[in-house]
């Protein structure tokens, strides 16, 4: 309960535009900028882009988003942030090849530290087959979504004084452990073989949880979680089944 | 910190997040109820089922987390729910045991009625089981806490008439926790009779007694226990049984004295399955108790080799033994009567002795020593008499020879072929027998023909030992015959039903030792004279005595090596 309310109002904060402090509001759209660059980059790289060119579009376009009249200027309607963030990447791109400039050369420093690293892998786990750049875009926004609840799953255990227990049983969120896995387990925890099964159950559980508030801290409040969920369901299950 | 790059663990766990998620009817439950809970915020969504919803919540003044049971009553006849809601909640609040989640409070008002109960923070058994099957030690762990909970309730007279692995719940230190003590009824309530009528069959049906589908209205504590042995079939298997049941040991490799606990839970009489939840603890108990709690139930294969040579070596150990002995004790008895067929006596007193190992072979099983596998349970018995007739023909080569007398009439009684044939009766009948008993399939009924057919083999044996040479019965005959006919139907109307019980061993037993006196009455010296007539009496007696041995072994087909506990009548 308490995880699940956690960070729940960052997209919501960004978009109630006037109500909230620009500071505030500014960190907020960093923070989520920061999390969701590698999707647009392997949006951008699908669509034929070099790393390079690629590189600089998301950097640019964050630098006009965190200016104080950037967010107005990019002219897209505030839905959730998923949708709007690739509104706002197509209509930057085309604001840049119209006044046939790029916000990074203004000698700036760049607002959002980016490795180009993570933008290939992510492009390179979610490129598969044929797939067009809008679902390339949405499997590696599912990636950050994980590795945004897992990450978040690591700090609340941590906090908990639960980190070797998280450490040891991380494994078993990809893959049921089999017997010989789990006796090592329970050895290694000092938990009997039952009480082993329900630590992997809840750490799951809250898992799942948290991939919810992942997801809705992307959304305005008033829109339903489990219709995103079905995008990005939709986006991970063609991957597995047809276009591979 | 690891990628799940796999697209299929990211659609599982994106499925279950988007499951976790409120939809439509849990939103508005949500909306509806918390303004009505001013003392509790509530958090996520912990389940949805057919009676309601369950929230977590955390109680503003203490600080602590609780679980809230949200439900929405049926429209029409809201006076007779509330009143059966009330009931519920009330019996509820009377438990107090560490295996059932307590309850903190609850409430109703024009639209709503909630209960307030204890968090378990952990999985249902369930989930729990969805996640892979449990193994035979992880079952027999959670059984024990499981029965002491339900013993408890059915102790205050609670019913809880729906025991299934989502109302298990399992916390943090593997502690079950019993909840949902839903469509509980106060036993001998009877407003409660009448009002569950009306919402009959409630529970969830694969977990439900027979009783509970055919009447409702007359289930007791009894249908509990039958959903714990689905629930206990469930948890060593992975799978629920349906129609004919297999024992779980012909499914995965689990100790075969689960198969009796679980079958007999599963009777579809209430009156054939444990009585008290307890009684079933502690077979389980003791099952587990003997390989100690960290240790797998289920034998290895070397195991399971292991007892398989010393069960054979204690067989074989049996008949020579009792060979040896009865090659002695025939001479000695030749030599005392110092008649000219000594072959007769001996033989007679070996075949005698021999219905002791037979009997030893059916009421046992195959061996001294509990062998976990049917396979060798079956052949043991035949490997035994084979070795038994070799050896025997090596001790006394004439034991098997019958002789013919000057008038006609044959001195053994029975001719070799019919010997040997008489001699595998009783074994195929056996092999049957064991067969039947350990497929619970063919029923008691099946049992009873197996029976049947020994009793009747038997009986032809006697009549075909009968004293041809002077047409009529001698009264020791008769007597034999009357006391073979006792015994007969005794052994063919077993108690239980088929179940053998203790009883059953100390009978075989005394039946074989029985036979051996017989005989030794007949032979003793002076008390018949030394001619062909008393002969073909006592041969009479021999074959007679063979069949009583042998109807001692049938009394035992099928006995399990461990006695269950004798069926205890209700106290109350």
């Amino acid at each position: 309960m308490n995880g699940a309310r956690f960070r729940t109002t960052r997209w919501t904060l960004v978009s109630s535009a006037g109500s909230v402090d620009h500071g505030e509001r500014s960190r907020a759209l960093e923070d989520l900028c920061t999390a969701y660059w590698p999707p647009l980059y392997a949006y951008l790289r699908r669509r034929g882009r070099s790393p390079d060119e690629a590189s600089d579009l998301v950097q640019g376009l964050f630098q006009v988003l965190l200016e104080r009249d950037g967010f107005a200027r990019i002219e897209a309607r505030i839905g959730r942030f998923r949708s709007w963030l690739l509104t706002a990447l197509d209509n930057y791109e085309r604001d840049v090849r119209d006044h046939a400039r790029a916000d990074r050369r203004n000698g700036r420093a760049p607002s959002v530290p980016l490795d180009a690293v993570d933008g290939e892998r992510a492009y390179q786990v979610a490129a598969t087959g044929d797939a067009d750049p809008v679902v390339v875009f949405e499997r590696a926004w599912v990636r950050q979504v994980l590795d945004e609840a897992r990450a978040a799953l690591l700090d609340e255990s941590i906090a908990k004084g639960n980190g070797d227990l998280f450490r040891c049983l991380e494994r078993t969120l990809d893959a049921a452990p089999d017997r010989e896995e789990r006796a090592a387990l329970a050895g290694r925890l000092g938990l009997s073989p039952v009480a082993l099964r329900v630590a992997i159950h809840r750490l799951r559980e809250r898992y799942r949880a948290l991939i919810l508030a992942v997801v809705r801290e992307t959304l305005t409040v008033d829109e339903d979680p489990s219709d995103e969920l079905e995008v990005l369901l939709a986006a991970v299950a063609g991957e597995s089944t047809g276009t591979r | 910190m690891t990628d799940s790059t796999d697209p299929n663990v990211a659609a599982q766990h994106v499925r279950a997040a988007a499951e976790r998620s409120d939809d439509a009817r849990t939103r508005e439950l949500r909306e509806r109820v918390a303004p009505k809970l001013t003392s509790l915020e509530l958090g996520e969504c912990l389940g949805r089922g057919g009676t309601g919803v369950v929230f977590r919540a955390r109680q503003l003044d203490l600080g602590t987390d609780v679980a809230v049971k949200v439900i929405a009553p049926p429209p029409e006849s809201r006076s007779a729910w509330s009143a059966r809601f009330q009931r519920e909640a009330r019996a509820l609040s009377e438990l107090d045991h560490p295996g059932i989640v307590a309850i903190h409070g609850f409430g109703e008002d024009d639209d709503l009625a909630w209960i307030v109960m204890e968090l378990v923070d952990g999985a249902s058994l369930r989930e729990l089981m969805d996640a892979g099957t449990l193994t035979p030690e992880e079952a027999l762990a959670i059984a024990p806490e499981l029965c002491a909970a339900l013993e408890y309730a059915h102790e205050l007279g609670i019913v809880h008439r729906d025991v299934k692995p989502g109302n298990v719940l399992v916390d943090a230190s593997g502690r079950v926790k019993l909840v949902d003590f839903g469509i509980a009824k106060l036993a001998g309530d009877e407003a409660s009779t009448r009002l569950t009528h009306t919402h009959q069959a409630m529970g969830t049906l694969r977990y439900m007694a027979p009783e509970q589908l055919d009447a409702p209205q007359s289930v007791d504590h009894r249908a509990d226990i039958y959903a714990l042995g689905i629930l206990l079939y469930e948890m060593l298997t992975g799978v629920v049984p349906q129609g004919v049941i297999a024992p779980p040991s012909k499914r995965v490799s689990v100790d075969v004295r689960l198969d009796e606990v679980v079958l007999r839970s599963l009777e579809r009489e209430p009156e054939q399955r444990y009585q008290r939840v307890a009684e079933l603890a502690k077979r389980v108990e003791s099952i587990r108790g003997q390989r100690g709690p960290a240790s797998d139930i289920a034998p290895t294969p070397e195991e399971i080799r292991a007892e398989y040579r010393a069960g054979l070596r204690n067989d074989f150990a049996l008949v020579v033994g009792f060979v040896a002995v009865t090659a002695l004790l025939g001479t000695e008895f030749a030599k005392e009567l110092g008649r000219p067929t000594p072959i007769v006596t001996l033989a007679a007193v070996y075949v005698v002795l021999l219905s002791l190992p037979i009997a030893f072979a059916l009421f046992r099983g195959p061996s001294l020593w509990p062998i976990p596998t049917g396979t060798v349970r079956l052949v043991t018995p035949f490997l035994m008499f084979g070795a038994s007739m070799i050896w025997g023909r090596m001790v006394a080569p004439f034991a098997f020879d019958f002789e013919r007398h000057s008038n006609g009439a044959i001195l053994l009684g029975l001719t070799s072929k019919a010997f040997y044939f008489f001699m595998l009766a009783p074994f195929l009948t056996a092999a049957a027998g064991t067969h039947v008993a350990r497929q619970p399939m063919w029923g008691p009924a099946a049992q009873g023909a197996i029976r049947w057919l020994g009793v009747a083999l038997c009986a032809f044996a006697v009549a075909a030992s009968s004293p041809s040479g002077r047409g009529t019965y001698s009264w020791d005959h008769l007597a034999f015959l009357g006391v073979f006919l006792v015994v007969g139907i005794y052994a063919a109307f077993p108690r239980d039903r088929g179940r053998s019980s203790l009883g059953h061993h100390r009978r075989a037993i005394a039946f074989a030792a029985a036979a051996i006196l017989g005989r030794l009455v007949v032979d003793f010296p002076g008390v018949f004279p030394a001619s062909s007539e008393s002969m073909q009496d006592r041969n009479a007696a021999s074959n007679a005595a063979l069949a009583l041995a042998i109807l001692g072994g049938l009394a035992g087909i099928g006995s399990p090596r461990d006695a269950p506990d004798p069926p205890q009548r209700r106290t109350r």
